[in-house]
C-alpha cells in the first residue's frame, strides 16, 4: 500500500538557523572590533588618567586641560592642514595623470616606470630626505651652491615648501601612483573608446569620463593619504623644527619623550586628532556611498589609449619624474653608505668601505635579518588573507555588521604611531594576548592593525570594480563560495593584494615605533639594529642596514612584477598587444 | 631573434591559478625556512668564569655566587641604544660563559614605559637596568620595582672609597644613596664654539654669550623637551644663583637661538659652520667621530666655572622581583670592578669614576672642583624648575 510521506515541520530551533558565515563573519567583526577599539580606549583612557606613578588610577581633566593651555597647539593645528592641504593639492592631480599614463596609455616602457614607483615608496623616508639635504641645504646644498654661483636665488628645503617638496618626492606621490595605477588598470576600455568615438579628446576623456568612473577610488586613496599625511612626523621633525615650525604629531612626540612624559595631554591630543579624522572618515563614506562603480565586467575590455605624437614627451616627463623620486635619493643613499660621513666631501679620503664591513660583520645581522624574514613574509601573507576576506565582507556580502566593519578598518589610521605603539603593549599584556608577548607573531599583528586601513580600502575600491556577474557565473555552474573565492575573486584581484602585500612587507621591515616596545632579544628585527647605530649618530652604518632591506624588498618586489605584469584583469589582452607590437 | 607565435607568446602568460600557487608555496617556503632555529644566542656549558683572589674576604660568596648565576643561565639586562653597550655585556658574557643575555637596548621614557606596563600586568622581566634616572627615576621608582642596590655590592673592592673619585657612597646619586649608582665621571660638554668665527678669550662666562654679535647664531637642544638644552641651563641657574635668571631670559629673548631635536643634524650644523656656538646643542660623542674622520676640527669644548657639571653618563639600578636575582647580582658587582668598569669605559669611549681605570678621554675628565652632578636626586627639582621656567620664556 502507498504511503504518503508527510515532510517533518522545520525546527525552530534558532542554531539551525544561523549559517555558518554569519558566525564566521560575526566571528571576525568581534576580532576586529576588539583588536581596533581595545588601542583606542586605551588612548581615550591615558587620555583622563591623571594619577601619578605609584598611585592607584585616577581620572579627571588635567591632561585636556593641559593641552588646551599649550601654547602654539593652534599654530601646530593650522600648520599641520595646511601642509597636508599643499601636498595633497599638488600630489593628487599629478598621480592621477601618472596612473592614467602609466595605466590606461601605450607609454613606452610603462611597467619600468610604475616599477620604479614601487622603489620610490621603498626607500626610508630619512634616507630621501637627507639626500635632498645634500642638494637643498640653503647653505651647503649642492643645487643651492650652484645657484648661488649663477646669481639665483636658493631654495630652502627648511621651510613650509621644502617641507612640501620633501613629501611629494619621499613617498607623497609615489604613494598615490602606487595605489592608483592597479586601480586604472581595471578601467573597461570600452567606456574610453565610446568618448573617443564622439569626438573628446585624451585628456577630455580622462577628465569627463575616467575621473567619474574612477571617483570612489580616487577618494578612498586620497582620504587615506590625507590622514596619512596629518601624522605626518618624521619630515617635519628634521626639517621644520630647527626653524621653530612645528605640528601636531610633534608637538605628541615632544610630550611624550620626556623625564617625566606627559601622556595625559599627548593621549588627549591624539584623541582630537581622532576626532577629527573620524569626522573625514564619515564624509568620505557619504561621498562614496552605495553608488556602483563597476568597470570589469564580463564584457571588460583592457585596451590601452593610444598617444601618438606625445608618447615620447610623455616619456621624457616619467624619466624626469622618475630621476627625482628614486634616482637621485637612491644614488645618493647608496652613495652615503661609502662615505665616511656622509655629505661630505672636502675631508681627506672621504670613502670608505667600513660602513659595510662594520653592518656585516655585525653579531645582530643575521638573528635580526631573520626575524625581519619571518615578520614581513608573515605581515605580507596575513595581510592578503585577512584583509581581502574584510573587504570581500563589506562589499559583496548582506552581514548585517559590514558597515561597522567598514568603519572599523579605518580606525587605526586615527590613532598617532606613538600613542600606538603604548596601547599595543598594553593589549599584548592582557591575558588572551599574553603568550604572544615578545613573539614574532605579536610584532605581525601590530603591523596588521596598523596597516588595515589602507590594505582594506585598497581592496575595497578593487572589489567594487569588480562586476558581480563573474562571481555569478561560477555559481551557477555549482561553485561554492570558497571556490568562487579562491579561483575568481583572489585572481582578479591579484595586482592590488600584490601591491597591499609589498606595502606590508617593506612597513613589517622597517618599522621601528611599535617594534622598539613590543620586541624582545629574540625576535628584534633589522630596524631595531638600525636604530642602534641612529642613535649613535653613525648614520652611514645605519643606511647599509637601509639597503639591505631595500635589496630585500626590490628582490620580492621584483619576483612581485614578474606575476603582477601576467596577472590581474586584461593579462590576455596585454599579451595581445604586445605581440602586435612585435610584429 | 626567432618571433614566437601568438600561441607561444600566450603560453607564456602565468595563469593566476598556478601564479597564486607558486606565490603562496613560495611565501610558505619563505616562512619555514625563515622559522628555521637561529643560533643560540649565547649560553655555553658553565665554567668558573671570573675567579676571585683566593685571599678575598668575599671569594667564597663570589663564588657561589657566580655558580648560582650560572645555574640561572640568564641575564635580563636593560641599556640604553648603542652598539657600544652590546660590546661591553660581551665582556661579561665572556668572562661569565653560561649565562645568556637578553639585552633590552630601549631609550629611558620606553624603558619605562614597558617595565611599568608589564609589572601592572604582573609580567617582571629584568634583572638589571642601566638608564639615566629621568623617565625611570620618576616613573618606576615609584611603583617600587627597584630594590637598594647597596643590598647586592658586596665586594669590598667595589666598596673601596679610595678605588672612587670622590670615594664609593658619592656616585650614589639618590637622597638615600642607596639606589642608583651613577659610574660614570665625565665633565658635562656644555659649551662648544666654531674657532673660525669665535676668537680664543672672546667667551670667557656666561655674559659674553650675550654679546649682540652672536644673535642668531646660537644652536641650542629644544630646551622644551627633554635633553641637553634645558640641562645645560640648569647648570647654569645651579652655578650662578640667583642671577641666572635674567640672564636666561636675556638669553631667549636677546639672541634669537636656534633649537633642534636631532643630535646627529645638530652636530651637523656646527661641523658646517652654520653656528658660531652651541650651547646645550650637540652630542659630543658624534662630533668626535667627525673629528676622528678629519671634519669639525676646528669646533672647540669651551670650559669656565659656571658650566662645569659631571656626567655620570649611565646610572646603574637593582630591579626588584627579578627573574634572575643571582645573574643580576653577578652583574652589579662585576659592573663596578675594575674589570667592569675598563670595558665601560673603553667600549663606550667615557671616563669612569674608578681611579684604577685610565681615563678614556683625558680632556674629558670633569676638574675636581666639579660639584654640580646633575643626575643627583637633589638637583632634581633644580632641573625641572628650569625646564618649567624655560617654557614659560619659550612659546611654540
Amino acid at each position: 500500500m502507498a504511503t504518503i510521506a508527510v515532510p517533518r515541520a522545520p525546527s525552530n530551533s534558532i542554531w539551525r538557523r544561523i549559517k555558518p558565515q554569519t558566525i564566521f563573519t560575526t566571528g571576525l567583526l568581534a576580532i576586529v572590533a576588539f583588536v581596533v577599539l581595545y588601542p583606542i580606549y586605551r588612548v581615550v583612557l591615558q587620555s583622563f588618567d591623571v594619577s601619578q606613578p605609584g598611585e592607584a588610577a585616577r581620572y579627571g581633566l588635567d591632561g585636556w586641560a593641559t593641552l588646551f593651555r599649550e601654547q602654539g597647539l593652534r599654530q601646530a593645528a593650522m600648520n599641520t592642514l595646511n601642509l597636508s592641504l599643499a601636498r595633497e593639492v599638488i600630489a593628487l592631480p599629478a598621480a592621477i595623470f601618472l596612473a592614467w599614463l602609466l595605466a590606461r596609455t601605450n607609454l613606452p616602457g610603462r611597467h619600468w616606470f610604475e616599477f620604479a614607483f614601487w622603489i620610490s615608496f621603498f626607500m626610508p623616508t630619512l634616507t630621501v630626505v637627507l639626500s635632498w639635504l645634500l642638494l637643498l641645504d640653503p647653505e651647503y646644498g649642492l643645487i643651492n651652491q650652484a645657484l648661488t654661483r649663477l646669481g639665483l636665488p636658493v631654495f630652502s628645503i627648511y621651510s613650509f615648501w621644502g617641507i612640501v617638496w620633501a613629501h611629494t618626492i619621499a613617498h607623497g606621490l609615489s604613494f598615490k601612483v602606487m595605489l592608483f595605477t592597479p586601480i586604472f588598470r581595471n578601467m573597461n576600455a570600452s567606456f574610453e573608446e565610446a568618448s573617443r568615438i564622439t569626438g573628446a579628446s585624451a585628456l577630455g576623456t580622462l577628465g569627463r569620463i575616467v575621473l567619474p568612473i574612477m571617483l570612489p577610488a580616487i577618494l578612498a586613496v586620497e582620504f587615506l593619504s590625507f590622514i596619512r599625511s596629518l601624522e605626518s612626523f618624521e619630515i617635519e621633525r628634521i626639517l621644520g623644527t630647527p626653524r621653530g615650525f612645528y605640528v601636531i604629531s610633534t608637538i605628541i612626540y615632544d610630550e611624550v619623550l620626556q623625564a617625566e612624559p606627559r601622556y595625559g595631554p599627548a593621549a588627549a591630543l591624539g584623541v582630537a586628532a581622532l576626532i577629527v579624522m573620524a569626522g573625514l572618515i564619515f564624509l568620505q563614506r557619504r561621498m562614496v556611498g552605495t553608488r556602483r562603480y563597476t568597470t570589469v565586467t564580463g564584457q571588460y575590455q583592457s585596451q590601452v589609449m593610444q598617444l601618438g605624437s606625445w608618447k615620447w614627451p610623455a616619456v621624457a616627463l616619467l624619466t624626469a619624474i622618475v630621476v627625482l623620486v628614486v634616482a637621485v635619493p637612491l644614488v645618493l643613499s647608496v652613495m652615503g653608505t661609502f662615505m665616511k660621513i656622509f655629505g661630505f666631501f672636502n675631508i681627506a679620503d672621504p670613502w670608505t668601505w667600513n660602513n659595510w664591513a662594520r653592518a656585516l660583520r655585525d653579531p645582530l645581522l643575521l638573528r635580526s635579518l631573520q626575524n625581519t624574514l619571518m615578520l614581513a613574509f608573515g605581515s605580507a601573507f596575513a595581510s592578503v588573507i585577512i584583509f581581502s576576506i574584510i573587504a570581500y565582507v563589506v562589499i559583496r556580502t548582506r552581514f548585517f555588521g559590514r558597515g561597522a566593519l567598514d568603519l572599523l578598518s579605518w580606525l587605526p589610521y586615527t590613532i598617532p604611531g606613538i600613542l600606538l605603539s603604548l596601547a599595543l603593549l598594553s593589549m599584548f599584556l592582557q591575558p588572551f594576548f599574553r603568550p604572544l608577548y615578545g613573539s614574532i607573531p605579536s610584532l605581525i599583528i601590530a603591523g596588521l592593525i596598523a596597516g588595515m586601513p589602507l590594505a582594506v580600502q585598497l581592496l575595497k575600491t578593487n572589489l567594487m570594480q569588480l562586476g558581480n556577474e563573474l562571481e555569478e557565473a561560477s555559481w551557477v555552474t555549482g561553485g561554492n563560495w570558497l571556490h568562487t573565492y579562491t579561483r575568481v575573486v583572489l585572481p582578479l584581484m591579484a595586482p592590488a593584494l600584490i601591491v597591499i602585500a609589498l606595502i606590508e612587507f617593506i612597513g613589517a621591515a622597517r618599522n621601528i615605533s611599535q617594534v622598539s616596545l613590543l620586541s624582545v632579544t629574540s625576535n628584534r628585527p633589522l630596524s631595531m639594529l638600525q636604530l642602534d647605530y641612529i642613535t649613535e649618530g653613525k648614520f652611514e652604518v645605519a643606511s647599509v642596514l637601509s639597503c639591505c632591506v631595500l635589496i630585500l624588498t626590490l628582490g620580492v618586489a621584483v619576483a612581485a612584477r614578474v606575476f603582477g605584469v601576467r596577472l590581474g584583469v586584461g593579462a590576455e589582452a596585454r599579451a595581445q598587444e604586445a605581440v602586435r607590437n612585435e610584429k | 631573434m626567432r618571433r614566437l607565435t601568438f600561441d607561444q607568446k600566450l603560453s607564456g602568460v602565468i595563469s593566476r591559478r598556478e601564479a597564486l600557487r607558486v606565490i603562496g608555496l613560495s611565501a610558505a617556503a619563505g616562512l619555514a625556512v625563515a622559522c628555521a632555529p637561529g643560533a643560540p644566542s649565547g649560553g655555553q656549558s658553565a665554567s668558573t668564569g671570573a675567579s676571585a683572589p683566593a685571599d678575598a674576604p668575599w671569594a667564597k660568596e663570589w663564588n657561589e655566587l657566580v655558580a648560582a648565576a650560572q645555574k640561572e643561565g640568564t641575564l635580563n639586562i636593560q641599556t640604553p641604544l648603542g652598539t657600544g653597550f652590546r660590546r661591553w655585556l660581551d665582556t661579561f658574557q665572556q668572562a661569565f660563559p653560561g649565562i645568556a643575555i637578553e639585552h633590552s637596548p630601549l631609550r629611558g621614557s620606553d624603558f619605562a614605559a614597558r617595565a611599568k606596563s608589564e609589572r601592572e600586568a604582573g609580567i617582571f622581566s629584568y634583572d638589571v637596568a642601566v638608564s639615566s634616572p629621568g623617565s625611570v627615576g620618576r616613573i618606576l621608582r615609584p611603583m617600587g620595582a627597584f630594590e637598594p642596590l647597596t643590598d647586592a655590592i658586596f665586594r669590598t673592592d667595589v666598596t673601596d672609597d679610595s678605588k672612587w673619585l670622590g670615594g664609593y657612597k658619592s656616585h650614589f646619586l639618590d637622597l638615600e644613596q642607596r639606589w642608583y649608582f651613577g659610574f660614570g665621571a665625565d665633565m658635562y660638554p656644555i659649551l662648544f664654539v666654531n674657532t673660525d668665527m669665535v676668537k680664543e678669550g672672546e667667551i670667557t662666562k656666561f655674559e659674553d654669550i650675550l654679546d649682540p654679535k652672536w644673535k642668531g647664531k646660537i644652536l641650542q637642544k629644544d630646551p622644551r623637551t627633554e635633553g641637553a638644552g634645558y640641562i645645560s641651563m640648569s647648570v647654569v641657574r645651579e652655578n650662578l644663583g640667583p642671577r641666572a635668571d635674567d640672564l636666561i631670559k636675556r638669553f631667549y629673548a636677546e639672541m634669537d637661538p636656534s633649537f633642534g631635536t636631532d643630535d646627529r643634524q645638530n652636530t651637523e650644523f656646527m661641523v658646517r659652520g652654520r653656528y658660531a656656538i652651541s650651547f646645550g646643542g650637540i652630542n659630543e660623542d658624534i662630533l668626535n667621530d667627525f673629528q676622528q674622520q678629519g671634519a669639525g676640527t676646528n669646533v672647540k669644548l669651551l670650559v669656565f666655572k659656571e658650566l662645569l657639571a659631571v656626567d655620570p653618563a649611565d646610572c646603574l639600578w637593582s630591579v626588584s622581583k627579578a627573574p634572575h636575582p643571582n645573574a643580576g647580582k653577578l652583574f652589579i658587582n662585576w659592573c663596578l670592578t675594575q674589570e667592569g668598569q675598563a670595558s665601560w669605559s673603553k667600549e663606550l669611549e667615557k671616563n669612569s669614576g674608578r681611579t684604577d681605570v685610565p681615563a678614556a678621554r683625558p680632556d674629558r675628565q670633569a676638574p675636581a672642583e666639579t660639584t654640580y652632578n646633575f643626575q643627583a636626586e637633589v638637583n632634581d627639582k633644580n632641573k625641572v624648575d628650569t625646564r618649567d621656567f624655560i617654557r614659560t620664556l619659550l612659546p611654540r
